[in-house]
Order: C-alpha cells, then sequence, then structure tokens
C-alpha cells in the first residue's frame, strides 16, 4: 500500500512518501515538518502541546457548499496525514507577491499589536482565518478566536485593535482570485488510504468507515484518532506513544451529522466549532459548554468522539451530553450498538468500548418542553483552561411546580463523570425553591469525594458544586426562561 | 560589569549618589518644538515582525549544526553518585556527551568568584539543575541519548519553606540556609512615629513565586571559527549579559567573542546573564567542531531560568486623623530558591510616600527550588501589594477617599535619598487617573447585592530605576544622500527601543523617519549598550543617539556655514544637500561637502552624560480597576483597567500605550492566575508548563483598557527628558485589582493570587464572622 500524502504548502503542490523518506514518519506533527524547512520558520514552537498558540497556521479545505473554509490550528498536535488533501497556510504565505502586506499584517503593525513578536505569526494567522470566515465578528468573538493565543507582552489591546481595523475593510479581496484554482487543485487530490508499518509504530489511515473497521479488527490494538488533540500529547509529550494509531479524520461519514426525529446525529469525528454551530438552537446548554472548551484553535480539530473517547474526568461535553441524554453509537466489523454515555463511561479515562470498535457517532436526544438545563464550568482562567469542577444539570417540573425527574451531572468531583444520586434523590417531588437547591447541595457531600490537585482543593472542590447547584437554581427559577 | 538589578539592594541600602562628572554639553538644549516625537509611530521593524522574516534564536540553522539537549536532575534534592555516559555515546547521530568531569567543562557558576555552584554541579540543590549534554545531528537522537545516560543519585532531603532557618533543616550549604545577613533600611524612629498616630493597623501579606514565561524559550546558538566564537542568543544583553559572562566562563578576550541578538521572544529579566546553555553549546560545539543550536524545552524553562520570589510580608502603619503618615514598618522574610538572587520588596515601602519613620527588615533563606531572578519591576508588585493595600485599609478606617490619602502623603522629595526628584508626575497620575475613570461617581454608586458584586480599587506606585545612567554610546552616520544609520550594542526585546532611537535621530537632524535606520545588539560591529533592564534603555540610550545626531548636524553646520558663507544658525540638512535658510538658492550637495574635508560619511559618537547631580529620577504611575465578584464561584472578573504612567516625555505614543497595556496585563496575571507550584511531597514543581501556569489570556483581560499617559515636562534628567516605562506600568495593578475586590466583597485577599478557591474560603470565613 502506498504511504503518500498531498497538500497544497501555500501556492505549492507538495507530496510526501512516508516509505521512502528517512527523514518524516507519519505520528510527525505539522510543526515538526514547517520548522524542517528552510523558508518556513516564521511559525513558532512556545508550548509544543496547544496552549500558546505560537505555531499557529490556517487548514484551507472545501466545505460542504463546495467553497474554501478556513480553519486556525495548532501545528503542534497536528499528525502530518492529516493535512492530506488541505491547503497548508503559514504567516509567510500572506503577503502578496510584490512583498505588500496583507491587510491583517498591516493592521498588526499599524496598532503596534507586536512587541517581542514570537507570537507574532501565529496571533496573524488567527485574525487571517478570522478574516477569511467571519469578517462581521463582534469583539466578543475577537476576543474568543484570540484566547488560544498566547501573548505575554501586549496585554492584547492593541492586538483586538487590529483585529477591528481589518475586519472592517470590505470590498474584494486579492486572494479570492487564487482561490478557484486552490479548490481545483485540492478537489485534484484523491482520498488516499494506507497503512505504515515503521519501526516501532503502526499508523493507518483509512478513507472509509469499511476500511477503519476492517483494520481495527485486524488489529485492535490501534487507538483510534480524530483531531489528535488528546492522543498526539501522548506520542510527543510523555513519549509514550499506543502500539499504533488509526486515523480516522479522512472518514466523511464520521464527520457528518444528522437529524431525527427524536435526536440528532452527530458523526463523532465532527470537530467541536461544528458541533456547536449544530447544536446551538436545540442544545443551547451544549453549545455554551463548547465555547468554553479549549481554544479555537483546538475547536476547530478536538472531536466530540475524542472527548468521549479520553473519558477524562473533567472532560468538557461529558456532563452536558449526559444531561441531555446523549448515547454512544459504536461500531465493529460484528455490527453496530447503542449505548447510554452514562453507562459508557466506567472509571478514570475508561471506557466500556471493546476491541475492535470504534465510536461511530454521538446521539443526543432533543429535550423535551420545558426542561430546565444549564452547564457550568469553573476554571482557573476563563478559556483555554481545564475544569477544575463542570457540571450540567436538568430539571422535569410536572405541572404543579415539582420536581419529575433530575440529572445533576458533575465532572472533576470524581474519577469520572458521573450524576449525583443522593443531590437528585433529594430533589424528586419538591418545589423548585432554594431551600430545595440548599438541600440537594449538602447531599454533594455525601455524593463524592473529591480530591486536591493543583487546579483546586477538596475543599474548594466540594463548594463549587454545591455553589453550582445554587446559581443552577437563580438561573431557572420560575419566572426566569427555562 | 555587574547590572543595575545586581545592584538594586546594594544601592537601595546605601541611596547612592551618582558622581558628580562633566556636565552635559551646555549647547545642547531641551527640544522646544517637536515634529516627530510625541507622535504614534509604528515599529521600524513592522514588516520583519509580522510577515515571519525576523529571525529568533530558536530560527537559526548553520550548515552541519548540531543540537544540544541538557539532562537534568529530576531531585529536589540530590548528589550525583557516578555518571555513565558509555551508552549514551554510541546512540546513533550522537557526537558529544558533555559532563562536569568533560576537559573544561568543570566551570564555577552562580555568583562570581565566591561561586555557589558549577556548571555540572554534583550537589543539585532543586530539581532541573544541569547534570550532563549531549549533541546529536537531530533534536529527537540529543533527547533519547538523554535517556540513555545511567545518573546514579543519592537523594537528600529538601527544604521548600521558612523552616529552612530552623537547625535540624536539610543544608544547603555548609553555612547553612540563612541569605546573609536581615538587610535593615531605617530612618526616624517608627516607635515614636506610631506613638504620634490616631490609626495604627498591622497586616500580614503573602504574594507567591511567578514565572517569566516568556514565548521564546532560553537558547543560544554557538559557532566557532578558528579561535573566534560567534553566539546567537536570545538575550536582554549581549554585552554584559552574553559577551562578558561567555568570556569569564571561557576565559577568552571580549573581542574574540561575537554576540548576535537581532530579535528575542520576551525576556522580563529572566534572559539578563550568560545562560548555562550558552557555554554548554559553546563548549560542544569546540568539542564536535560544528556548530551547536541549544533551546531550552518548555519544562527547562520553567524548572531553571528565573522566577519573581514569593514575599511574606507584614506591614504596620500609623496614621494621623488627617491622613498624615507618621511610620511605616516592614518586615519580609523571602527564599531566592537554591543560589543567591535579589528578594527585596521594601523599596516603595520607604520611598512613594513622605513619611518621616520607617524601618524595613528583610531577610531571606536557601530553599530547594528553582533560583529567582529580576523580573520586571524586582520585588515592587510584591512591596506594593502590602502597601498599597495598606493604604486602602487605612482609607477605610479614616473614612477617606483612596486618592486623596495618597495625595496627602505627596512628596516631591525622594524619601531615602532627601534629593527633589527631577520631577514627579504622581499627583497627575492620581488627579488625572481618578478623572478620566470616573473614579468619585464609581465609589459613589449604589452596589447591587446580588450574587455577581462591582467593585472599585486603585493603587499608586513607583520604580526604583526607571532613570538611565552612562555608559552608552550611539554612533550615527550620515550617508552623502542624506541617509542615516545608527548603531548600538543596546537591546530591543520587543519594547521598541529600535523604533525610538530612530525618531529621535530624526528629529534632532530634522530629516524623515524613512530616512533612518539602526542596527543593533551585535558585539562585533556595535558600540555598548548596556542589557535591557530596570526600565533603563530608553533614558539610558535615547540621550546618547540624540547627542550622536547633534554632534553629526554640528559638524554639517560648520563645514555647511564655511562652504555657504553663511552663519552655522542659517544652514540646514535638505535631503542630500546642504542649504541657507535665508538664502533658499545657496546650497551645496552633501557629497560635494564632505569630499572637500577628506570624508564620506560623517560620523558622531553620542556617548551617554552622566545624570544631574543630587537629584533623583524616577517614574510613578496611578492605576485604577473595576471588577466583579461572583460569589458564588469566587471568580473575579477584572472588566475595567486604566493605567496613568509618568515617565518624563513620552517620545512614541504607541510604544507608551503598548508597554501600559502589557505591563498591566502581566501584573493582573499576578494578581489572579500565576503562581508557581510545588508539590510538598517531592518538592518537584507541578505546573512546569503553559497549560497549568496560568499566564493572562486574550478574555482574562478587561474590555475596556485605558492610558493616560502624564508628561511633566521634565527638562533636567536627560537631554531627551525621558524616563523608563516599562516596570511602572506594571507595578500598582494587582494592588488596585485587590482593592477593587475588597470594595466589592468586604473581604481582603492579602494572599495572592486571588484565585477563585481564595475569595470563596474569605467570603466563607466573613460568613461565620
Ligand atoms: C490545549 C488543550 C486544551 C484542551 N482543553 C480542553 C477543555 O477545555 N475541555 C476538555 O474537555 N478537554 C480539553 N482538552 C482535551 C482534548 O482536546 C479533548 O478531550 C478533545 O475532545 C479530544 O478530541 P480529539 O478528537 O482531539 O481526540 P483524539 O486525541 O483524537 O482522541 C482522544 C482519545 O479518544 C480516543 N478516540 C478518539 N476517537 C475515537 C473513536 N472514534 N472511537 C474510539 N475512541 C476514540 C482516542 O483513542 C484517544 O484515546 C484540551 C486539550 C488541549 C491540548
Ligand atoms: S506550540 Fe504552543 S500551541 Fe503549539
Ligand atoms: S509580542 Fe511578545 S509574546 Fe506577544
Amino acid at each position: 500500500m502506498p504511504s503518500t500524502i498531498s497538500f497544497l504548502l501555500g501556492r505549492k503542490p507538495v507530496t510526501i512518501d512516508f516509505c521512502g523518506s528517512a527523514a518524516w514518519s507519519p505520528a510527525w506533527t505539522l510543526l515538526q515538518y514547517l520548522r524542517s524547512l528552510p523558508d518556513r520558520k516564521g511559525t513558532k514552537e512556545g508550548c509544543g502541546q496547544g496552549d500558546c498558540g505560537a505555531c499557529t497556521v490556517v487548514l484551507a479545505e472545501p466545505d460542504r457548499e463546495g467553497r474554501l473554509k478556513y480553519s486556525a490550528v495548532n501545528s503542534c498536535l497536528l499528525f502530518l496525514p492529516m493535512v492530506h488533501g488541505r491547503q497548508v497556510l503559514t504567516v509567510e504565505d500572506l503577503k502578496f507577491p510584490d512583498g505588500s502586506l496583507h491587510p491583517v499584517q498591516q493592521a498588526m503593525i499599524d496598532h503596534y499589536g507586536s512587541q517581542c513578536g514570537f507570537c507574532t505569526p501565529g496571533v496573524v494567522m488567527t485574525l487571517f482565518a478570522l478574516f477569511k470566515q467571519k469578517p462581521h465578528a463582534s469583539a466578543a468573538e475577537i476576543r474568543s478566536a484570540l484566547a488560544g493565543n498566547l501573548c505575554r507582552c501586549t496585554g492584547y489591546q492593541p492586538i483586538f485593535r487590529a483585529a477591528q481595523q481589518c475586519l472592517a475593510l470590505s470590498g474584494p479581496e486579492r486572494e479570492s482570485s487564487e482561490e478557484g484554482s486552490t479548490l481545483a487543485e485540492l478537489n485534484s487530490i484523491p482520498p488516499a488510504e494506507w497503512e505504515w508499518t515503521g519501526k516501532s509504530e503502526i499508523y493507518c489511515r483509512p478513507k472509509s468507515l469499511e476500511q477503519a473497521l476492517e483494520m481495527i479488527g485486524r488489529n485492535p490494538t490501534l487507538s483510534p484518532v480524530h483531531g489528535a488533540t488528546d492522543l498526539s500529547l501522548q506520542v510527543h509529550l510523555k513519549h509514550n506513544p499506543p502500539p499504533g494509531i488509526l486515523d480516522l479524520s479522512a472518514i466523511p461519514e464520521l464527520r457528518a451529522s444528522r437529524q431525527e426525529k427524536e435526536e440528532l446525529i452527530l458523526g463523532s469525528g465532527m470537530s467541536l466549532s461544528d458541533v456547536a454551530g449544530h447544536v446551538r438552537r436545540t442544545h443551547p446548554a451544549l453549545e455554551e459548554m463548547l465555547q468554553r472548551f479549549g481554544s479555537a484553535q483546538i475547536r476547530n480539530v478536538a472531536t466530540l468522539g475524542g472527548n468521549v473517547g479520553t473519558a477524562s474526568p473533567i472532560g468538557d461535553a461529558l456532563p452536558a451530553l449526559m444531561a441531555y441524554g446523549a448515547a454512544v453509537e459504536l461500531k465493529s466489523l460484528a455490527g453496530s450498538r447503542t449505548v447510554p454515555l452514562s453507562d459508557f463511561i466506567l472509571g478514570y479515562r475508561r471506557t466500556g468500548i471493546a476491541p475492535g470498535e470504534i465510536i461511530a457517532a454521538v446521539r443526543l436526544p432533543f429535550p423535551p418542553p420545558g426542561a430546565r438545563i444549564r452547564a457550568y464550568k469553573v476554571s482557573r482562567r476563563h478559556d483555554v483552561d481545564i475544569s477544575t469542577v463542570n457540571g450540567a444539570f436538568r430539571l422535569q417540573l410536572d405541572s404543579d411546580g415539582r420536581i419529575r425527574e433530575a440529572r445533576l451531572v458533575f465532572g472533576g468531583m470524581s474519577p469520572f463523570t458521573r450524576r449525583a444520586a443522593g443531590a437528585e434523590q433529594a430533589l424528586l417531588g419538591k418545589e423548585w425553591s432554594r431551600a430545595a437547591a440548599e438541600e440537594a447541595a449538602a447531599r454533594l457531600q455525601e455524593d463524592f469525594q473529591p480530591i486536591s490537585d493543583v487546579r483546586g482543593s477538596a475543599g474548594f472542590r466540594r463548594q463549587v458544586a454545591a455553589n453550582l447547584l445554587l446559581k443552577f437554581w437563580s438561573d431557572t427559577r420560575s419566572g426566569q426562561a427555562p | 560589569m555587574s547590572h543595575y538589578y545586581e545592584e538594586m539592594e546594594e544601592s537601595f541600602r546605601n541611596s547612592f549618589e551618582p558622581a558628580p562628572g562633566p556636565v552635559a554639553e551646555a549647547k545642547i538644549r531641551p527640544w522646544e518644538k517637536t515634529q516627530l516625537v510625541g507622535k504614534g509611530v509604528p515599529r521600524v521593524d513592522g514588516y520583519e515582525r509580522v510577515s515571519g522574516a525576523a529571525q529568533y534564536t530558536a530560527d537559526i540553522v548553520l550548515p552541519d549544526m548540531l543540537y544540544a539537549a541538557i539532562l537534568r536532575c529530576p531531585h529536589a534534592h540530590a548528589m550525583v553518585k557516578s555518571i555513565d555516559t558509555s551508552a549514551a555515546e554510541k546512540m546513533p547521530g550522537v557526537l558529544a556527551v558533555l559532563s562536569g568531569k568533560s576537559p573544561g567543562a568543570d566551570l564555577p557558576w552562580y555568583g562570581g568568584k565566591a561561586a555557589q555552584s558549577k556548571l555540572f554541579d554534583t550537589h543539585c540543590r532543586h530539581e532541573g539543575e544541569e547534570v550532563a549534554a549531549v549533541a546529536a545531528l537531530t533534536p529527537y537522537q540529543a533527547a533519547d541519548a538523554l535517556r540513555a545516560i545511567r545518573v546514579e543519585y543519592e537523594t537528600l532531603p529538601f527544604v521548600l519553606d521558612p523552616a529552612a532557618m530552623q537547625p535540624s533543616a536539610p543544608k544547603l550549604y555548609e553555612g547553612g540556609n540563612a541569605v546573609g545577613e536581615p538587610r535593615i533600611v531605617k530612618r526616624g524612629d517608627v516607635a515614636q512615629g506610631f506613638a504620634e498616630a490616631d490609626v495604627v493597623l498591622e497586616e500580614t501579606f503573602y504574594t507567591s513565586v511567578q514565572m517569566h514565561a516568556t514565548m521564546e524559550a532560553h537558547g543560544s546558538v554557538a559557532k566557532w571559527d578558528g579561535d573566534k566564537l560567534t553566539l546567537w542568543d536570545s538575550t536582554q544583553g549581549v554585552y554584559d549579559g552574553v559577551l562578558f559572562g561567555a568570556a569569564r566562563a571561557l576565559n577568552m578576550p571580549f573581542n574574540k567573542i561575537r554576540v548576535i541578538c537581532k530579535y528575542m521572544g520576551g525576556g522580563f529579566g529572566a534572559k539578563l546573564e550568560v545562560g548555562k546553555y550558552s557555554i554548554i553549546a559553546a563548549l560542544l560545539a569546540r568539542k564536535t567542531g560544528r556548530p551547536v543550536k541549544a533551546m531550552l524545552p518548555r519544562e527547562d524553562t520553567f524548572l531553571c531560568t528565573g522566577n519573581r520570589p514569593e514575599a511574606r510580608m507584614t506591614l504596620k502603619a500609623g496614621v494621623k486623623k488627617d491622613g498624615t503618615l507618621t511610620a511605616l514598618q516592614l518586615t519580609n522574610l523571602s527564599t531566592p530558591g537554591a543560589y543567591a538572587s535579589g528578594t527585596s520588596v521594601g523599596y516603595q515601602v520607604a520611598e512613594l510616600y513622605k513619611c518621616p519613620n520607617v524601618l524595613v527588615s528583610e531577610s531571606g533563606y536557601y530553599s530547594n527550588a528553582g533560583r529567582a531572578r529580576p523580573f520586571r519591576a524586582p520585588g515592587f508588585p510584591s512591596g506594593n501589594w502590602c502597601l498599597e493595600q495598606m493604604m486602602d485599609m487605612l482609607a477605610v478606617k479614616l473614612g477617606m477617599d483612596p486618592v486623596e490619602l495618597r495625595l496627602k502623603n505627596f512628596t516631591e522629595v525622594s524619601q531615602t535619598r532627601q534629593v527633589p526628584y527631577t520631577s514627579t508626575g504622581l499627583k497627575e497620575c492620581l488627579l488625572q487617573g481618578a478623572k478620566a475613570f470616573g473614579w468619585q461617581e464609581a465609589r459613589a454608586a449604589k452596589k447591587s447585592d446580588g450574587p455577581v458584586r462591582r467593585g472599585f480599587g486603585m493603587a499608586a506606585g513607583m520604580w526604583s530605576g526607571g532613570n538611565g545612567s552612562p555608559p552608552y554610546t550611539a554612533e550615527v552616520r550620515l550617508f552623502v544622500d542624506g541617509g542615516i544609520t545608527i548603531k548600538t550594542g543596546a537591546m530591543d526585546i520587543g519594547t521598541g527601543t529600535k523604533t525610538v532611537a530612530c525618531m529621535v535621530a530624526a528629529e534632532e537632524l530634522g530629516v524623515p523617519l524613512e530616512s533612518v535606520r539602526i542596527e543593533n545588539a551585535d558585539t562585533a560591529v556595535t558600540p555598548y549598550g548596556q542589557s535591557s533592564g530596570g526600565s533603563m534603555t530608553l533614558p539610558g540610550l535615547i540621550p546618547a543617539v540624540r547627542k550622536g545626531a547633534w554632534l553629526v548636524k554640528q559638524q554639517l553646520l560648520a563645514w555647511g556655514a564655511e562652504a555657504l558663507g553663511v552663519p552655522a544658525e542659517d544652514v540646514e540638512l535638505k535631503g542630500n544637500a546642504i542649504g541657507s535658510r535665508s538664502a533658499p538658492d545657496k546650497k551645496k550637495p552633501l557629497e560635494e561637502l564632505l569630499r572637500a574635508n577628506g570624508v564620506m560619511d560623517v560620523i558622531g559618537i553620542g556617548n551617554r552624560d552622566p545624570n544631574p547631580p543630587k537629584k533623583a529620577i524616577n517614574p510613578f504611575g496611578a492605576h485604577f480597576a473595576e471588577v466583579e465578584v461572583n460569589t458564588r464561584t469566587g471568580e473575579v472578573r477584572v472588566v475595567r483597567l486604566l493605567g496613568a504612567n509618568e515617565s518624563g516625555r513620552v517620545i512614541n505614543q504607541k510604544t507608551f500605550h503598548n508597554q501600559v497595556f502589557g505591563g498591566m496585563t502581566q501584573c493582573l496575571g499576578f494578581a489572579l492566575t500565576e503562581k508557581r507550584v510545588l508539590d510538598r511531597q517531592t518538592g518537584k514543581m507541578v505546573n512546569a508548563n503553559l497549560h497549568d501556569y496560568k499566564v493572562p489570556t486574550a478574555l482574562d483581560v478587561p474590555v475596556q483598557h485605558q492610558v493616560v499617559a502624564v508628561d511633566p515636562q521634565d527638562t533636567e534628567c536627560n537631554l531627551v527628558g525621558c524616563k523608563g516605562l516599562g516596570e511602572p506600568a506594571h507595578i500598582p495593578t494587582a494592588s488596585a485589582i485587590a482593592n477593587a475586590i475588597y470594595d466589592a466583597v468586604g473581604v481582603r485577599p492579602t494572599h495572592g493570587p486571588m484565585e477563585p478557591k481564595t475569595i470563596l474560603e474569605l467570603l466563607a470565613k466573613k460568613k461565620r464572622g
């Protein structure tokens, strides 16, 4: 089988054959590749683990309508084969052939958006993606887009101003003349599937679900991966690579969603920013949680399947998914099965997945009218931070105002995300009052025995968890919108 | 050449007086009206920075270059019993392995003559100490080879906290863990001052260890050509830091080492000295005969390149009913970690306000943790944290407006040195800042009693540096076509030095900014400039640039007057010619004029003049904050900040604003999220990465951030009238936020950072009563 990838690096087509190349292995990150080139040193490494955004590049690929879609991503997390069929744009690609600067770059100069300048190429690329995708971004959207780019010098205000200046520009963008040919070139790159076996690693890249199931059926030790925001840290930071990688990012079925009468079916490979767009109206608590998930760069590649597959005790999508009653659709050569998420998560980073299975989709029921659902995240820093405690809560009241059903899901309070059985019990049959919320909050002390770590002490976790219930009460008490 | 920072504590104690030197050239007068200076001008190197063309140390790749990796001690305290590098030496791609036993590697380190350690010391006093190093063809091979080095450690008990002062504590040094004698600053008689006071308050305060977290890691690329060494280094000082340090370590003459740093990704004090990595790169390069690059991984920068030390402070203050301070007494106990470094925080307590009776007593102890280094205004945000919260407490107690209380104790005379300031904008910062912030209205507005409370706070501050001093040399060269090139060894660490230097030369010579170019920070070609620190680059270098440009002008005017037959005052430079102002038809091409005088360029060597005697030169500021505190989760949101700063003349509005935005934001991190966390069980740092160590993001900074630039029209401090800004812009922000939190929820966060859990604990305590 071939093990070749093809992509556009700026305007130049590039093909890499991992078999023929001693230099690059498929588990290399895009950043490692870029920085090994003589003319791509603009992309910087600040942390190598998705936390600083200095390595931000933009990926362009055709969207469903056949237009180019631009996403800012952390090149330090992406496995190199994941750029197959896409255009990789780095800071060197923005200026025009005559050397004049892109409006984004010019705005950064005009507003003094760069001091030491080390974060600047990454900031420029984040702004470029915004310029392309969201020309009318609000001030809040600008800040949110930039939250994944740490800058230790400028205090960000000059960068916000630069963003406002370049986003205010209207009129024809000079690139659009090239976008047609870029699209044509990208469309001419056929999907590639391959298996590569190196000295100590295996990298498989199926292009269809069947192939994927066949590969993992044959070799159940493979680790499925979508966005690699979790797995790539294991490989490159912890130096603890899995025996093999099954890269699912090229499978269109897994990146699609569909709507049925009672539920939304979200492909496990949909990016979180994609998911957020889909659930905005139907599942607003999930959407809100996703807005605070990692950074824009992380949300552009990290997936729902990956968050469920990680089963981290502080996985941010999990409480909201459980509150909405989500189920996981698993597939293998043997067939398919659906398991409620709360039964699927079994322990600390442990799920009920069977050998040879992959997570194909997350089924997300529409909440019944009148359900009161909210999700919360408490972290030390507002964005690009994992939770100290997170939670999602759902109440269903009877016509007489008594609580018929309660789901109180917490993360960060025990080794895995789970419901607070005692507190839920305490609410049933009660009116939704402050006293009821307080009583449930008191019961949490028996439901959970949290631990102390860098992100917070056990006592703090207990108190925050209790307070979140009070916050839930004041956000949803009668008179407030459900 | 010891740097200003090293001397700060010394000067604090002795309240030094600069030696009176030859007075500045009498003929250079302050500019009356300026064309360019004072405007907001974009950076001269903006193109390179936004296009990806700027080359940082991390980007340097040379033919045949090898990559170094450094093996670090994984224990908080250990002795290296043995090292076996034989397996590593045989690894693919490995060309050299270095340890303390290697020839030339047995070098004393930390602390000059009385060195406390070695380049590779067998006694590892904190996690991350250097044990060995390798050079290999790729960074991955180098990292793999490290894992093949076998080290036998004897782990030792460690100590992280003040228990280090007890006789039974594990010892870092034979002589015990005390860092020298307590440092005392005394003025008047505090006992008497407290006796005279109507109100006396005392409170303890604590600030945590803050990390520099520069975006570019530390690193160096070393290349030998025969007996000559070139180092590309990510540094704040090509001269004081790297050149002099490397020459000492390698026992080489200065002119045989060339240090270059055109772009560097942030320092904040962590890149003021030559790094072990620079010398390791040089030694490995010598051993292999090939260039070697040593960039530190992110984790290592957290463990080994410095931090702002913690401070345990107790401050007692006495005040009369009318707000007059009568006495201030501060004790501070801190640790620089395993090796000596400044930990003093008391300067502002003794200096910021008029107060006749002051007693500051500070001591330190060694502990098994990474060593402190200067960090943007070393000691000042911590000292400010206690002083300015105390002022707020006094104002509450007296029922006085906090701004009013500060105005009451305003002084135009340096309290520690008892000489007047050349200028002090503190009063104007307080007044203009309060006005622009809407301070009175904000404080008067009724507070919500919902779960989210709003509060307003302010704090004042000053900085002991920011004056700038000799030596500094700027070479200003005029080409015959009218173009100018400035050369200086000074750094531009992002602050905009290059831009401001070009502006000042353009101003003095009356040429457009585009005609001026600057080359800096290359010890083989640019004249001496101090390290960038102490907020002294601008006030140090810029007067020298003006002087150099002025000398060029004087030469031109003299030759021009002679050639045109007009008085020198009538001569002006116009593009590539000189002409007469009064008779526009009288002119001469520069080339002709210069050739006639036997040259093809005119060079002015501007040396920095001494500062005026018997005067204090200091920058000031007052910061204002509005916060929202969520009483359920303890989360604090800073919704508005205003920085009113006075740093002499504002040369470039944009650089000025930028320093204030950036400085305040870094202090916002100090206030809310930033702290090093050491595991009590192992002594190891648990948040040595940018995920768990929290610097502020775009979502943590306030939606409204305003800057008020106060210009006192200082004509005395130097030829340009400017003082430094980078550090003063950073000092009072955390205190202003703390005071705003108190205003919002009535609890005082004396321990920083003010994390949600701290706020919740305080609120719970208040509720319990
Ligand atoms: C900077 C940064 C910030 C982050 N912030 C957050 C945050 O705020 N909140 C949060 O919850 N997480 C956060 N994470 C963690 C991570 O991004 C999420 O868990 C994300 O959802 C993982 O998705 P992915 O597609 O990248 O997963 P991958 O890395 O591709 O996979 C993760 C795990 O799931 C398994 N897996 C993936 N897909 C499948 C599948 N189809 N079938 C079976 N198993 C599968 C993999 O084998 C692997 O073990 C952050 C990570 C980084 C680097
Ligand atoms: S290098 Fe920091 S996010 Fe990639
Ligand atoms: S400009 Fe220095 S990190 Fe952003």
